[in-house]
């Protein structure tokens, strides 16, 4: 790294701290490189976070009374020979708490196939050990959204929990059908929304399917076949945003949100409210369908030939009424 | 004073701490750490021990304070209890603590991230140390990106109020608000706090990507209950669309088009070149949303309050302005 980190805040490091022992105490003979990993931090950082433990203990720091960790050997393996008080690590803070809770939660009502009766043990005897952080925890709800069939969801952990291929139906966010064989990846639910990713034969690609759009599927007599240069899709880099060229639009107050729903390159807040906002637009046919539905509150500044397709669009279907 | 000496410091007031069953007296705690010992007044003594106590305790260490017996409400010392201290003893199976990984990762590039894993650190050391790999065919994000989570699970926790900047979707000015928090709760990747609006003494929902700044606790602890049986998800539904209809509408919807509302249909029977689809709603603008969106392919045959929304929309989208007199 070329650049030196801002330092972290005493609190920070004295959180590793009172975690690093009872950690190294449970995980014997761990080498510094391992261990350093483990909690995300560099082996120099572990040094000096060792030699920091090495230096405390209990008022009057005569022998006895001092942290004792041997971590200089030439095998880089750490041993604890006296972690003092600090045998067990400081009870979940609320955030802490909160944070597996709520994920255990969520898990438990999400298709896939993960170990129920695990995730029940866990969730169980997580909450007896959180303590009054519980009350934190309980506080904090997700929304996943059931209205897939249920019939879907059993069928795709079906596919998983077995490695079989799927033959679905499908409507993708144009309003198109299509049947397709896929050999299903992973069950993701992104935000409470859930998707199959699979690699679609049709496609010869990985693709992701919202449950809620699967119309039917069966679980096909066949083994799946994932190729083994397939790439899962990046939950990490704005998972299932779609990439296209730029739209310069015009939103009026109201329909402000518009630029909170999808995923925009800037907004620019105008004098009267309004928002400027340049949006990638992957499929111009969903983005016709968006500015149909939003009317004249959206305005499009650099695309008057989608504009032209919208004004036409709207005016056919005008004819159908006897207006 | 560098962050190394600050955080030895720290560490060595909570092992004078934990070293006796019994309060320290904070004189006691002056001579045996050689920070507070060498401070250049008892003011600046003070002060350091203050900030540190705090410190501490903002860390989740219970720094008990204990009144002395002799009736004039004096402070005997500081203590912490080791029992309290600690992460009660529960073990974890190999499974148990696979799902809990894949449970941390939930939150992966989220703020509740770092959280996450130092929960899992702390876990760990319950099990019988092995570290296992999460299971796989299934993954899990939850996004935030909001700033005041923290600050809203400690006020969850001690039901304590806060205080925010909140900035409504139609005014570009925001306003100050005091909430006492019901919950916090995520619907398709936005997050809500559920609370009483002290000011307007009334239950309100906040979008938390609306709040500006930072929020901060404010106040007592244990100043409210949250209504029992609230529910947070019911609160936030119900302040959207999406809700079972009372509505009947009747559409004439062209072959192999208006996927998402045959789905949702109560019967589509063929006429003519297309199919005439019926399904209940709750509401017009929002329906009539969804169906302008379709173009040609959806006409409303009824009713006329969904109809005169769908033209409207319409018109508007041609660039035929609304006839004004």
């Amino acid at each position: 790294m070329s650049t030196r980190p801002a330092p972290e805040p005493a609190a920070t490091r004295l959180s590793r701290l009172l975690a690093l022992v009872p950690w190294l105490s449970a995980n014997a003979g761990i080498t510094v490189d391992e261990a350093a990993a483990h909690f995300g931090i560099t082996a120099e950082q572990l040094q000096a976070d060792l030699w920091l433990l090495i230096c405390t203990g209990r008022p009057g720091h005569m022998h006895g009374d001092l942290v004792d960790i041997q971590f200089w050997d030439d095998d880089g393996r750490i041993t604890v020979i006296d972690a003092q008080t600090l045998d067990r690590p400081l009870r979940l803070s609320p955030d802490e708490a909160a944070s597996l809770l709520v994920a255990l939660r969520v898990l438990a009502q999400v298709p896939g196939p993960h170990d129920r009766a695990a995730l029940a043990g866990a969730t169980t005897k997580l909450e007896a050990a959180a303590g009054e952080a519980l009350r934190a925890a309980d506080g904090v709800t997700v929304a996943v959204d059931t209205t897939h069939d249920p019939m879907v969801t059993e069928a795709v952990s079906r596919g998983l929990g077995e490695g079989r291929r799927l033959h679905i139906t499908y409507v993708g966010a144009v309003d198109e059908r299509t049947e397709r064989d896929v050999d299903p990846m992973r069950a993701l639910t992104l935000d409470g929304r859930a998707y199959l990713e699979a690699w679609c034969r049709r496609a010869e690609a990985v693709r992701t399917f919202r449950l809620d759009r699967i119309e039917a599927v069966e679980v096909l007599d066949l083994p799946a076949e994932v190729p083994s240069d397939a790439v899962p899709v990046d939950l990490g880099a704005g998972a299932l945003r779609p990439d296209g060229p730029p739209v310069t639009l015009e939103l009026a107050a109201e329909v402000s949100w518009v630029a909170e729903e999808n995923p925009v390159e800037s907004v620019t807040e105008l004098a009267d409210g309004r928002l400027r906002v340049v949006m990638p637009v992957a499929d111009e046919r969903w983005f016709v369908r968006l500015l149909l539905r939003m009317g004249d509150s959206i305005t499009v500044l650099d695309r008057p030939d989608i504009v032209e397709r919208v004004r036409a669009e709207a005016l056919r279907a005008l004819a159908a009424y006897d207006v | 004073m560098s962050q190394k000496d600050r955080t030895e410091r720290l560490l060595n007031l909570l092992f004078a701490l934990m070293a006796s069953s019994r309060p320290v007296p904070k004189h006691v705690l002056k001579d045996a750490i050689d920070a507070y010992r060498e401070s250049t007044s008892d003011e600046a003594f003070e002060r350091m021990f203050e900030r540190d106590k705090d410190e501490l305790r903002s860390m989740g260490v219970p720094v008990e304070t204990v009144e002395g017996s002799d009736g004039i409400g004096g402070i005997e010392g500081y203590r912490v209890a080791a029992d309290d201290y600690a992460l009660p003893a529960v073990d974890f199976t190999a499974d148990e603590l696979a799902v809990l990984g894949l449970a941390a990762r939930v939150w992966e590039q989220a703020s509740l991230g770092p959280a996450a894993q130092r929960a899992m650190r702390k876990l760990e050391t319950l099990g019988d140390g092995s570290v296992v790999d999460g299971p796989v065919g299934i993954e899990t994000r939850i996004a935030t990106a909001e700033p005041s989570f923290p600050v809203l699970l400690e006020a969850l926790r001690a039901r304590r109020r806060v205080r925010f900047s909140y900035r409504k979707p139609e005014d570009p000015a925001p306003e100050p608000r005091e909430v006492e928090p019901y919950g916090v709760a995520s619907r398709r990747g936005h997050w809500y706090l559920i609370g009483r609006d002290t000011n307007r003494d009334a239950m309100r929902v906040f979008r938390l990507s609306r709040v500006v700044g930072a929020a901060s606790v404010v106040g007592a602890a244990g100043v409210y209950d949250i209504p029992a049986g609230l529910d947070l998800g019911g609160a936030i539904a119900s302040s959207s669309a999406g809700r079972v209809g009372a509505l009947t509408a009747r559409l004439r919807v062209a072959v192999g088009r208006g996927n998402g509302l045959r789905r949702r249909a109560i019967s589509v029977d063929p006429v003519g070149d297309g199919d005439v689809v019926v399904l209940t709603y709750s509401d017009d603008e929002a329906l009539a949303a969804e169906i302008v969106g379709h173009g040609a392919a959806v006409v409303v045959l009824e009713p006329a309050s969904l109809r005169d929304a769908v033209v409207r929309r319409l018109r508007s989208a041609a660039g035929i302005s609304a006839v004004t007199s």
